[in-house]
């Protein structure tokens, strides 16, 4: 009795430990079956309705049990494969999508860890900011060529998605299926009553460059009495002013300060210290209220910024108190703010599948426009030739910009915007780090321009290490 | 008188069943706090960003505390010098500048909930009422103060002021430097002021009633009992708060971390506790893990160091001198019985 009392006490014990570690250890288990099961995997390769001649070139292996899918969100994911599964041929069965559910800053975190557990991993989405972490790793991430895309397979793309995607040697790792550019938005009658600006073509020349844009950010102070900034947020000029700079922020492992700096700090003191510009920040409740008083006429948005991420709710949505008053422009410089980019992993076992899928939302046209028009709310897709027919057909027209069409404005931003494979990965902390000494120089927390660079100077070595800050 | 069977039984233990019960938790333990804990320690002699696998000794120590670098931190060491040190003084202002305030609120509340002449009605919803703050989510306290006291024109508090007339331009509450401070102070005191009351009242009640009731025949005014009676008697209870408080304080995260201006951060509330999480998974591309590690470890030496001081501070003062004396007492005779040698013989 007692005997069997102490083993079941020690099942129950060792019942109880188990459970505390099964979250550790590697699920070595799919890796098993996709290797005893070699005759399945290759009759779901004969069934899948892939071209024969790419299915030829991709050199990483194929036949594995599940494509496996890292994000930090479903809303793009989820409509992805919901189109694209029954278009090629696949089920859900064979898909294993791993949504983090983080905000975009903190997927890379998660992505480290789940690299370490050495689970099965196939494709991840990875932001522009922090994209050239993974890309410039060989471990993480595998060339397009692998899978059989060379360059010329996405010749439609806006080039400066493709300069994101290539490695430190040009190599082609990753690629999008979405652009982000960006364009600025005004409030059409504040513009006709202040300027006597009827259309955002006129609107388009009193901004076009930032000597302009400051010079109308004055005529309208004066027109307002003070009372109307030109645009809400330094953060936004910064998203479109930081696509300007013609040297990348690191040189030789320093990091470059140069006139570029002082510029901006020179028009942001300007905007700032006359009301040009609101001393709001972005993605607080202050900033959406500004949009519906007459206090703010401008705000710098993306492409996924038309809807409620920033200028609908700034509306004060459908029929808020600024609905329908607005109107978009290319403001003083093509830039682009935000979009995904997809990787591959070398350690994929499910090559054909993944080649599928990128061929699906990144080559092929018709799919893509497919994917544009069929998306909730549309989607501005990585294609200069697909958007050019969207834009021609003329079939999209925003009830809140006053029936104009965001994407005509956009696309002609997008193909302007020219990176010169400026991007390093340090530039998320870098830009960040400048903003903020700007910001504080500008709420008088440092003495004048010279200690301004110094404070951002001092922010960058605290944040990157890995680069020397003289 | 036991038979010997009985004593037989007697000596029979079923504490190791104990133990195999325990088991489990102890596993658990060791594998997720107590290897992390030790982890912490090394991998604060360890480099930062894509050097984390470099030893570097003492260097992230060095670098924190005084600026200075062994192996070329150069600008970094002394910009996470200042950093550091700006975050350790703002931790501590938010931490007193809550405490005092809060200890003096809960004290007061606890007396008169307390005491038995004033009769106070609805003792039971008072107290519900006054613990309901801790019960809320500190993401929610945030999200309530920062829509509340928004600081442009647009928010409640600034709307109400300047529509009252009060004021002319909006308050900075949110990153104004004694307004951000304050505000976290305030919040801090607001949410845990009601459970120091039920631990202070908890130990008033504690205290031997016949000692009040003694006070009250001879005489005492209110003022003396407190001064007199509850004061000393309560100081184990005080002690105990003053040091948990303490602890939590210097740890202070949520509300500092939450309570900032969309997605900027405030350097005048940015605690340490701030400061580790920033350096631990907020730096692109390659956090700081050395930096984040070291401060952990130094602050965990200053929890220490200013725990053992409020022990020290609050030991009993006449036990203390008694076991000096018995002990002066002890050596003396000692001394007498040395010095005397054979002379008693």
């Amino acid at each position: 009795m007692n005997k069997l009392k102490r083993t079941l006490a020690l099942v129950a014990t060792l019942a109880i430990s188990a459970t505390a570690f099964v979250g550790c250890g590697d699920d070595s288990s799919s890796s098993t079956t996709s290797s005893s099961t070699p005759a399945e995997s290759s009759a779901t390769e004969e069934s899948t309705p892939a071209e024969g001649e790419e299915t030829a070139e991709i050199k990483l292996p194929s036949g594995g049990d599940k494509m496996t899918i890292l994000a930090w969100n479903a809303n793009d994911v989820d409509p992805m494969l919901k189109m694209w599964l029954p278009d090629a041929g696949y089920t859900e069965d064979q898909i294993n999508f791993v949504n983090f559910n983080v905000g975009g800053g903190e997927a890379a975190a998660q992505y480290d860890q789940y690299f370490l557990g050495g689970e099965d991993v196939d494709v991840f989405m990875v932001e522009a900011d922090w994209a050239l972490k993974y890309i410039n790793d060989d471990a993480a991430t595998a060339p397009m060529s692998d899978l059989g895309f060379t360059e010329a397979y996405f010749a439609g793309q806006y080039p400066y998605t493709m300069e994101i995607g290539k490695d430190s040697n040009g190599v082609i790792k990753g690629v999008s299926w979405q652009a982000a550019p960006g364009a600025w938005c005004y409030r059409s009658d504040l513009a006709d009553s202040y300027l006597g600006v009827k259309s955002p073509e006129e609107m388009q020349a009193k901004v076009a460059d930032w000597d302009k844009f400051q010079a109308t950010a004055k005529e309208v102070s004066e027109a307002s009495g003070g009372k109307t900034a030109l645009t809400t947020t330094l953060g936004g000029i910064w998203q479109a002013f930081a696509a300007n700079r013609s040297t990348p922020w690191v040189q030789d492992g320093a990091l470059a300060v140069d006139d570029f700096c002082n510029t901006f700090i020179d028009l942001a003191k300007n905007m700032r210290d006359n009301g040009y510009v609101t001393d709001l920040n972005q993605w607080t409740d202050d900033w959406y209220a500004a949009g519906q008083t007459d206090n703010t006429m401008g705000y710098f948005v993306s492409t996924w910024g038309f809807g409620d991420s920033i200028l609908l709710t700034a509306a004060g949505g459908d029929g808020g108190a600024t609905f329908g008053k607005w109107a978009v422009t290319e403001g003083p410089t093509p830039y682009f703010w935000g979009g995904t980019w997809m990787c591959v992993s070398p350690k994929t076992d499910n090559a054909d599948m993944v080649a599928n899928f990128i061929k699906y939302f990144t080559v092929d046209e018709a799919s893509m426009e497919k994917y544009a028009l069929g998306k909730d709310g549309g989607e501005y897709v990585n294609n200069m030739n697909v958007m050019q027919k969207i834009v021609d057909e003329g079939s999209n027209s925003n009830a809140n910009l006053g029936g104009q069409d965001q994407f005509a404005v956009v696309h002609e931003n997008a193909k302007a915007i020219d990176l010169k494979g400026l991007i390093t990965p340090y530039d998320a902390s870098i830009k960040t780090a400048f903003l903020d000494a700007v910001n504080a120089y500008c709420a008088g927390e440092t003495a004048d321009a010279a200690a301004c660079i110094e404070d951002f100077k001092d922010r960058v070595a605290e944040s990157v290490t890995d680069i020397t800050v003289e | 008188m036991a038979s010997a069977a009985q004593r037989n039984i007697r000596s029979i233990s079923y504490a190791k069943y104990g133990y195999f019960f325990i088991l489990p938790f102890f596993l658990v333990y060791c594998f997720f706090q107590v290897w992390p804990l030790i982890n912490t320690f090394i991998l604060s002699f360890y480099g930062n960003g894509q050097k984390v696998e470099d030893f570097i000794g003492l260097d992230n120590f060095r670098a924190l505390l005084f600026g200075t670098s062994t192996t070329g931190m150069g600008r970094t060491a002394k910009a996470i010098h200042e950093t550091f040190i700006q975050t350790l003084g703002n931790t501590f202002i938010v931490w007193i500048g809550n405490f005092i305030p809060q200890i003096c609120l809960s004290l007061a509340l606890a007396v008169w909930f307390t005491d038995s002449k004033l009769k106070i009605k609805g003792k039971g919803f008072f107290k519900i009422v006054m613990y309901m703050p801790n019960i809320i989510t500190a993401a929610s306290v945030a999200a309530l103060y920062l829509s509340l006291f928004a600081e442009s024109e647009y928010g409640s508090v600034n709307n109400l002021l300047m529509s009252a007339g009060i004021i002319d331009s909006p308050i900075k509450f949110v990153t104004g430097c004694w307004q951000s401070r304050g505000m976290i102070m305030f919040i801090q005191c607001w949410m845990w002021f009601g459970n120091t009351m039920i631990m202070l009242m908890s130990g008033i009640m504690g205290l031997n009633p016949s000692l009040f009731e003694a006070a009250n025949i001879d005489g005492a005014s209110s003022g003396q009992v407190f001064r007199k009676i509850t004061l000393p008697l309560l100081r184990p209870i005080m002690l105990y708060t003053l040091v948990t408080s303490m602890i939590g304080g210097l740890q202070m995260y949520d509300i500092p971390y939450l309570y900032k201006k969309g997605t900027q951060r405030n350097e005048y509330t940015r605690t340490v506790a701030v400061f580790i999480y920033e350096h631990f998974r907020e730096k692109m591309p390659n956090p700081n893990y050395g930096f984040s590690a070291a401060a952990s470890v130094i602050l965990f030496f200053i929890t220490i160091i200013l725990g053992s001081f409020a022990f020290a501070m609050n030991r009993d003062k006449d036990e203390a001198m008694k076991k000096k004396e018995r002990k002066a007492y002890a050596k003396a005779l000692k001394a007498k019985q040395k010095g005397l040698g054979g002379m008693e013989i």
